[in-house]
């Protein structure tokens, strides 16, 4: 599990991307669509998904606004940014790359 | 509970500097763990493992906060320079105030041409009052990189001093530029019984100065 958490740290940028391209949200709701897709078997730390918040927000990847919650504590809602999606875009391809790559490599009885 | 949730937070952010991003950052773990907290009660946890939960994945923000205390930093040189030109430009004024009256000095050698000196007293005078209006207009507001509660307080008043200073300057201008006026005119049309109107003159454009600045101010906010 280790080196899987590892690995999919490692794609934590992407994984946010995906789910602004899909819609806006917050990273409560982000976190918790990653928990669903894997099944509860993966989460991140909230730590790690605002760094990688402001990282995106840094590179111009994604913009962030204010919620207008009437109760309790405002929400920050982001929303991906077109050179966000084809940083996006870029992402996949180099991911599809190193899969490959991976596989030839580590995968017994391959061809 | 949410009331150990809340504090927990807020103790995370202890070290925290008081910047606005700071302010964000929490605002936004805030409401995150908040709706994590409720998501699972509503899912029939009980409270306390529902808390431990939430506080166990918000994790190692250490790193996060040291982040926003690292951009809280000034840029020691920007504030150096502008101190620097500020004071070249102050001690240019009180120069220029100091040397006015050589040329009262040098003309009174030569009778006949006081009113050549009075004005070239009153010129130099002008010219340093210029100099600081143009200081204080020109002074960088309160040079921030980071929105802070305090730095906000401490530019707002920085913003009501300069207004002040400039107001003042402006005030002396306008007084200085009527004595040469009335001098002047005096002098050239030799009628001292109707030239001291240029005074009432005068009050009436300071307060008229005076009124557009603080419509401008008023309508600014």
């Amino acid at each position: 599990m280790s080196i899987t958490s590892d690995l999919l740290r490692g794609h934590t940028d992407t994984i946010i991307l995906r789910r602004l391209l899909h819609q806006d949200s917050y990273g409560y709701e982000i976190n918790k669509y990653i928990q669903e897709k894997t099944n509860g078997e993966y989460e991140l730390k909230e730590a790690t998904l605002y760094s990688a918040f402001r990282r995106l927000e840094e590179n111009g990847w994604i913009s962030s606004y204010w919620g207008d919650e009437t109760t309790g504590a405002r929400r920050r809602y982001y929303k991906i940014t077109a050179s966000g999606e084809k940083a996006y875009g870029q992402n996949i391809k180099d991911w599809k790359q190193a899969k490959y790559l991976i596989d030839e490599l580590i995968e017994e009885g391959g061809k | 509970m949410k009331e150990r949730l809340i504090n927990h937070v807020e103790s995370i952010f202890e070290e925290a500097p008081h910047t606005k991003a700071a302010q964000e950052l929490k605002e936004e773990l805030l409401s995150n763990s908040l709706s994590k907290y409720d998501d699972l009660i509503e899912g029939g946890e009980n409270p306390e493992t529902a808390y431990k939960n939430v506080i166990s994945g918000i994790g190692d923000v250490s790193g996060l906060i040291e982040q926003l205390n690292r951009k809280n930093e000034i840029d020691p040189q920007l504030v150096e320079k502008s101190k620097l030109r500020s004071a070249i430009l102050v001690a240019l004024a009180v120069m220029l105030f100091i040397l006015s009256v050589v040329p009262i000095i040098i003309i009174s050698e030569y009778p006949g041409l006081e009113t050549m000196g009075l004005i070239g007293m009153l010129l130099m005078v002008s010219i340093g009052v210029a100099l600081l209006v143009f200081n204080s207009m020109t002074k960088p507001e309160y040079l921030k990189k980071e929105e802070t509660v305090v730095e906000d307080f401490k530019q707002w008043q920085s913003e009501k001093s300069q207004k002040k200073t400039m107001r003042a300057a402006i005030s002396t201008l306008i007084w200085l530029i009527t004595i040469i006026i009335y001098i002047v005119v005096s002098f050239a049309t030799m009628k001292w019984y109707l030239t001291w109107v240029i005074f009432l003159l005068a009050a009436a454009v300071e307060a008229f100065i005076t009124l557009i600045i603080s419509i401008r101010s008023e309508a600014k906010k």
